[in-house]
């Protein structure tokens, strides 16, 4: 097939085998790649009621269709597993150079099967592909990782990925690590590398370039987009200012989550933004993942004072955001540390973020003392106290080994009511976002299969009305006047036109700054042109949409068949009882009959059952999911 | 005093421009303006802010529509920024 690499590659790492497959046409048709492909081996492969961590769960690393061409911002790889941190559905999805490398070495996916009894790292040279001892790398950080196999190799030309001492030590949210600086980090699949006692995968591929079945189009319609992509006005601003520019602007309107979603606005906020990381100059260089058309990527240097030597890809605004303003820390140099130590370690800055602010309301509040710390205060705005417990979690020393386990583990075990100020979906620590007063975020984030995460469904126009959010309103809605985050009518309908367009956007690999931040530049009728020009397989946008729709319906039956149903499916306590206490929003908070309301219309929509959540047979058979349907008839999850 | 004009609008623009004095501002308008009335006075008095493509914030609450103005909003305004 044009676009795609040749082979899927196995690597069984109980057993030490090693095969290959061709890779199925059919597959590529009917899951377009990525994220899709990786959601349908991770049904095939992993069964019901597999352990996250142990020898049955898989790691299955996909490339996107459009990754190894020069289609703009189409680097993305996605990264499935079963989660250690939920027991769900999850994927992650990560930019750097990883992915277009693996379709040069010739394979569009690796699927990582079983657990080593010793530490071990991938090598793939094209054809040549071996299990090799990594003994000698266990304990290493991120950046030490990728140079000492960069030695032992001895080339400079590779690309890794790999899992730093969290992860090793199974932290629940360690995630993957893509070429160093970049980062498939949620829901834990450094953990499941660690598990497998897998380091890296390391990989060079020296074929040819990625076959266009209609080259001229391609090229085209790429330089087209690549036009329309430079002269964007949020494009520009992503590159000179970064994501964290959101900073100032969430603060101005009251919608920085500060404290563990306490308060909404933290006073010098100013100081953890990107536009105050570069006017002070920690701003070292800018640079892109593979084909990127932005750059919004950065790297970050602290020359002196107590943090001096700290230097690391980011922060980005996730990140500023939650190990920051989350803490009600200001110091920017803290900050930078810990941003730093979590990528080092291989942690999410999201969830760990999310678990520090847990256990410093759990201390203000007397649920957790200084007897639990070892002495450590967890005061509000403590940078010292937070670079501390990044570590402490990295290396489950301490406190560190209960916040390993997340914030829903974790309140179980400290017990009160650490619960009520537990922020998490179905285990996942909440994404940087105030949705007491933006309905389509709250239903978005409550209703993705892997957690609380803005990466499933973003409701772009509630945070930026932007002329070309406006108009998609109005194209699914009717009318624009339904942008207003405030109302709860159509929010089904929005919501679920994105998980389409999410979907698809992954499977290609392409960005969603380029196929949503940026007006939808990248739109579907685009992203359906692209597909079809490259592979020689005709998609129109509504089939890409509606593949979309599948991929969605897949991975909600995977979490189907492992239990989840309605109650799953709900945003934490705080948001329906603790109203924001500040600003132009004071007094907002969610309320159980308005979101109920949302969730039937979202379930209606999707042909899903009200009552329980779970899809009928009906509906997974009319979205193309009929072998699916069948499985989950005989085991009695659906009727 | 007013101008003759039904409304005062206070504009605030610090984080679209450097320069210390126009980042807040009072302008002028006769009743009945709209936001898009407020761009273009913006852009007549200050054509070095680009005032084309961003986010409008009325008493803080960011506006998804054009819409009408009442006297002392204030209206602020900031590039357009994105993330995760």
């Amino acid at each position: 097939v044009y676009g795609f690499a040749p082979y899927m590659l196995h690597v069984d790492l109980s057993a030490g085998n090693i095969w290959k497959n061709p890779l199925d046409e059919g597959l590529c048709r009917q899951y377009l790649g990525g994220r899709g492909i990786n959601a349908r081996l991770l049904w095939d492969l992993v069964p019901q009621g597999a352990d996250p961590l142990g020898t049955d769960n898989v790691l299955i690393i996909g490339s996107g269709t459009l990754s190894g061409t020069h289609a703009p911002s189409s680097g993305r790889t996605t990264v499935t597993f079963k989660s250690p941190a939920t027991n769900l559905y999850a994927k992650s999805s990560g930019g750097g150079h990883f992915g277009p490398e693996l379709k040069f070495a010739g394979y569009n996916h690796i699927v990582v099967h079983g657990c080593s009894e010793k530490p071990v790292y991938v090598w793939i040279e094209d054809d040549k592909v071996e299990i090799r001892d990594a003994s000698h790398l266990w304990g290493l950080s991120v950046s030490e990782t990728d140079e000492a196999i960069r030695q032992e190799l001895g080339r400079q030309d590779i690309e890794t990925v790999c899992i730093g001492p969290a992860g090793e030590n199974m932290v629940k949210f360690a995630g993957v690590m893509i070429s160093v600086g970049c980062a498939a980090a949620r829901a834990g699949g450094g953990a499941v590398m660690g598990s497998k006692k897998l380091k890296a995968i390391a990989v060079k591929g020296s074929k040819s370039i990625v076959k266009v079945a209609e080259p001229t189009k391609y090229g085209n319609l790429i330089s087209e987009i690549i036009n329309d992509l430079a002269t964007y006005p949020s494009r520009r601003r992503l590159e000179e200012i970064g994501t964290s520019a959101l900073v100032p602007i969430r603060n101005e309107m009251h919608m920085l989550p500060t404290k563990n979603w306490k308060d909404a606005h933290l006073e010098g906020a100013y100081s953890i933004s990107g536009q105050h990381i570069k006017e002070a100059g920690y701003l070292h260089r800018r640079s892109g993942c593979n084909a990127c058309a932005t750059g919004c990527h950065r790297y970050t240097v602290v020359q002196s004072g107590p943090y001096a030597g700290t230097q690391s890809a980011g922060p980005e605004y996730e990140t500023v955001a939650a190990i920051g303003a989350g803490c009600g820390v200001t110091d920017v140099e803290a900050v930078l540390r810990a941003n730093q130590l979590c990528n080092e370690y291989g942690l999410d800055t999201i969830s760990t973020g999310g678990v520090i602010q847990w256990a410093m309301e759990c201390y203000e509040k007397g649920v957790i003392t200084d007897t639990d710390t070892g002495g450590l205060p967890l005061r509000w705005g403590d940078g010292l106290a937070v670079v501390e417990l990044v570590r402490q979690i990295a290396f489950r020393k301490g406190i560190g080994d209960l916040l390993a386990e997340g914030v829903s583990n974790a309140s179980k075990q400290v017990g009160q009511d650490s619960w009520k100020w537990a922020m998490h979906v179905k285990g996942l620590e909440y994404s940087r976002a105030e949705i007491r007063c933006r309905t389509g975020y709250a239903l978005a984030l409550a209703v993705n299969p892997r957690g609380a995460d803005h990466l499933h469904s973003q409701v772009y126009a509630e945070f930026g009305a932007t002329p070309e959010a406006l108009a998609l309103i109005k194209k699914i809605c009717g009318d624009e006047k339904y942008a207003d985050a405030l109302l709860p009518d159509k929010r089904a309908d929005i919501v679920r036109w994105h998980e389409d367009q999410y979907a698809a956007t992954d499977c290609l690999g392409v960005c969603t700054f380029a196929s949503v931040g940026h007006g939808y530049l990248v739109d579907p009728d685009r992203l359906s042109k692209l597909f079809s020009y490259l592979t020689g397989i005709n998609i129109s946008e509504e089939d890409l949409l509606k593949t979309g729709r599948k991929i969605i319906n897949l991975e909600k039956a995977f979490n189907v068949r492992e239990g989840a149903t309605r109650k799953d499916d709900y945003p934490p306590w705080r948001f329906f009882n603790e109203p924001i206490n500040s600003g132009p929003y004071e007094g907002h908070m969610l309320d159980y009959d308005v979101f109920n309301r949302m969730l039937d219309d979202y379930y209606e929509l999707h042909g899903w059952s009200v009552d329980n959540g779970l899809p009928t047979a009906e509906i997974l058979k009319k979205v193309g999911l009929e072998d699916i349907a069948v499985q989950l008839q005989k085991t009695g999850r659906i009727t | 005093v007013r101008g003759g004009f039904a409304l005062q609008i206070t504009v605030d623009v610090s984080r679209m421009t450097k320069t210390d004095a126009d980042k807040r501002f009072v302008l002028e308008l006769p009743d009945g303006s709209t936001i898009e009335d407020l761009k273009s006075e913006v852009t007549n008095k200050f054509p070095h802010i680009d005032v084309g493509y961003v986010l409008i914030l009325v008493n803080d609450e960011l506006v998804y529509t054009n819409r009408v103005l009442v006297d002392d909003n204030v209206v602020k305004i900031f590039p357009p920024v994105m993330g995760g």
